[in-house]
Formats: C-alpha cells, structure tokens, sequence
C-alpha cells in the first residue's frame, strides 16, 4: 500500500519526464508561430474575390462604359416613374402624347403620322396616365385619342384644333418651331 | 468581360427603344403598286394612276405609307364609290400637288364612319380650293411664275422632295378649307384671311421659307383671299 507523500512525488516525476519528453517539440513555438502570422496572406477583397471567382476582368474603359449606362437606365426609368413632363417635347426627343383617364381601358392615338390607324398608349403603373411617345420628324399633325373606341378630338396639349366630318382634331406644330 | 460587353449593350439599346413608340413600318412603293393592281377597278384607270403614283412617290409628294392606307380602304368601298375615289386621286396626282393631306383627310373622314359621298365632297372642296389658290396666288404674282408658264404641272419638284412654293399654296389652301368645312360662311373673307395669316405665322422660318411668307403676307387680304374662294366655288368648277 501506498502512502500519500509517495503518490504525489511519483505523480511529480511522472510530470517531470512528460515535461522533459515534449520540450524539444515547445522549442521555437511562438517563433514558429508569429512567422506562420506574418507569411499568412491578407485576405483579398469582396471585388478581388467577385474577380477571382467570376473572372471580371475588364478595363476602366468597360467600367465607365458601364457606369455611363447605368446611370442612363436609372435616369430613364426614375424619369418615366416620377416626372411625366407635362410639356410636348422636341422632336429630336420625341413627341409626348398623354390623356389622363383612371376609368378608361386602351386609349390610342392616331393621326397624319400614322395614317389615322391607331397607335395603343400604355399605361404600365396603372395610375390614369396614359401615354405614348413618337418619334415624328418636324411638320405639323392632325391627330386624335380613341378612348375605349370613342373619338377625343381635342387634346389640351395641342397647338390649335381644327373640325371636320362633325369632329374635332387636334394639331401639333413639331420641329424647331410652330408651338411643339 | 468583353463576353457581357453585347449582352449590356443589347440590354442598353433595348431600354432606350422602350422609351419611344415606333410608328408603323413604311410601306414601300412597291407595295402601292401591288395593291393597285388587285384593286377591282378598270385597267386604263389603273394603268394612268400606277404611273402618277410612282411620280408621287419619287417627288416625296406621296408616303407610300399614307397611299397604301388609302388603297386599303378604298378596296372596301363599293364599286361604285371605289371608282370615284380613285378618280378623285387620279386627278389631283395628275395636277402635281402634294398627296398626303388630302389621303389623310380622306383617311380620317373614313375613320370616322362617314360615308363615302361626304368624304368625297369635302375632297373635292379641298381640290378645288388647292387648284384655286394656286392660279390667284400666280395672277398675283406671289409664286413669282410668268403668267405665259402658268401650267399646274409647274408644282411637280424639280429636285427631291416638294417646293416650297407647293407648301405654300397647300398650306394657304388648307387654311382657307378647314375654316370652310368646321361650317365656316364663305363670305366670311376676314375671318379667313386670319386663319391663313396665322397659319404661315406658326410656319415661318422652318417649315417655309420666311421670305416666301413674307411675301404672300404682304399681299394678303380678304380681298385676295376671296378671290380665291369665289373662284373655288364658282359653279363652273363643281
């Protein structure tokens, strides 16, 4: 049997030897590990790994190419969500045709620039106002709205009006002068 | 990257044609001929509009476009009303003036359900304000034509595209007619002279040569402009 005193110096022997077994595998280990740190490489960035990962690799000729169309689909699209311009545009824009009527359900245009067939106005948000724009070169256009079939001669945005066959028709001046 | 360069700019070209309605495709001349001859009409008719159209055409007098619409419905009328259409056309290609006001007036007289013989009488009134303005505007001077050459073929362009001259007196007439078939009275000479005035006014400068407009303006009066009405309208001319 074994006293207490005698198991405690055994257990410290033991320690000694596993110490003195595992020194030669502790020596150097922080130098080992701050050279592991300092060779580790910095971690990439997200464009760098977007790169690597889906081979983007273009010039900063493509990216401003790039830039420049974004910005013209945004402007386009921030355009035609928030600021209908209420005004007829030039004909190197194009010319706006607008009939605001929330209870209709096609509205089209037709006129001189169409030879009288008619040309459907959208209205994609669903908020009444419908419209079209056409790219019509300079002169000057009779024309009219089908609302749900029926004739709408008079277009407030028009320059004047004219009548005939009992009906009203609208008139555009468009070009680089005249009213449009 | 260059692989997605088309992609976007396909992506590009098709938001921007979003943003414009386009107009129906352009008809080609061909086309007009094509249709000309399946019309049920007689073949000396045919014959003499299938030459004028093509010199129409060519003189940018006449959109392919607007004459195809025309013959299209045309072919729906009866016989009867088909012949007289395609006389009425036959007659102002002959006399050279500028075709697609007065198919579109027929167009739009058509759209709007009227009967044939009201279309055509508002055509006629339109012909025969055209062939009237064009004969006072040459007694006056204004189209500075010798009196000896005054000939209707004299508006046929001498170059691409029709003279301003032509624009002039289709204009001028065209103002006269719309006041006369909104039911305007054809002795209302100064109400008329205005709408003229007005008229070359907003066309000044761009779509007719200002000095030509000028020119006119200051011989504008209602005394011409009755003349011109009177000699529309003189029962001879009916």
């Amino acid at each position: 049997m074994m006293w207490s005193s005698d198991l405690e110096e055994r257990i410290r022997e033991v320690l000694a030897q596993e110490a003195e077994a595992a020194r030669e595998g502790l020596e150097g280990l922080e130098e080992r590990v701050m050279r592991a740190i300092a060779q580790r490489a910095a971690r990439p960035s997200l464009w760098r790994r977007l790169k690597e990962r889906w081979g983007l690799g273009f010039s900063p000729r493509w990216a401003l190419a790039g830039a420049a169309s974004l910005a013209l689909i945004l402007g386009f699209v921030l355009g035609r969500m928030f600021a209908p311009s209420p005004l007829p545009l030039s004909a190197q824009a194009g010319t706006l045709f607008a009939v605001v009527n929330p209870q209709a359900h096609s509205v089209a245009v037709m006129g001189d620039f169409s030879a009288w067939q008619p040309i459907p106005l959208s209205d994609p948000d669903g908020d009444g106002i419908w419209t079209a724009v056409l790219d019509l070169p300079p002169g000057r256009y009779e024309y009219a709205f089908l609302v749900d079939g029926k004739w709408v001669g008079q277009d407030p945005q028009a320059d004047e009006y004219v009548r005939s066959f009992g009906e009203y028709a609208s008139v555009r001046y468009v070009g680089t002068g005249g009213g449009a | 990257m260059r692989r997605w360069a088309p992609v976007g700019l396909a992506l590009l070209i098709g938001v921007l044609g979003w943003a414009q309605t386009p107009l129906a495709p352009p008809a080609s001349p061909e086309q007009v001929l094509e249709l000309l001859q399946v019309l049920p009409a007689p073949p000396d008719l045919k014959e003499s509009l299938a030459g004028e159209l093509i010199a129409a055409m060519n003189e940018q007098r006449l959109t392919p476009g607007v004459a195809l619409a025309f013959l299209e419905e045309v072919a729906e009328l009866s016989q009867a009303d088909r012949e007289d259409a395609l006389g009425i056309l036959n007659h102002a290609l002959a006399w050279g003036y500028i075709l697609d006001p007065l198919l579109n007036e027929t167009l739009k007289g058509l759209r709007l359900g009227r009967p044939w013989p009201e279309v055509a009488g508002v055509l006629k009134l339109r012909i025969r304000l055209l062939d009237a303005t064009q004969q006072v505007f040459q007694w006056q001077g204004v189209l500075l034509m010798p009196l000896g050459e005054v000939q209707p073929f004299q508006l046929r362009a001498p170059r691409p595209g029709p003279p301003p001259e032509a624009e002039l007196v289709l204009e001028t007439a065209w103002a006269i007619g719309d006041f006369l078939v909104a039911g305007g009275s054809p002795a209302d000479a100064a109400s008329m002279a205005r709408e003229v005035e007005e008229r070359l006014l907003r066309l000044r400068g761009w779509w007719l040569p200002a000095e030509l407009v000028d020119r006119l303006l200051a011989e504008l009066s209602p005394a011409l402009i009755q003349q011109i009405v009177g000699l529309a309208l003189s029962p001879e001319r009916r």
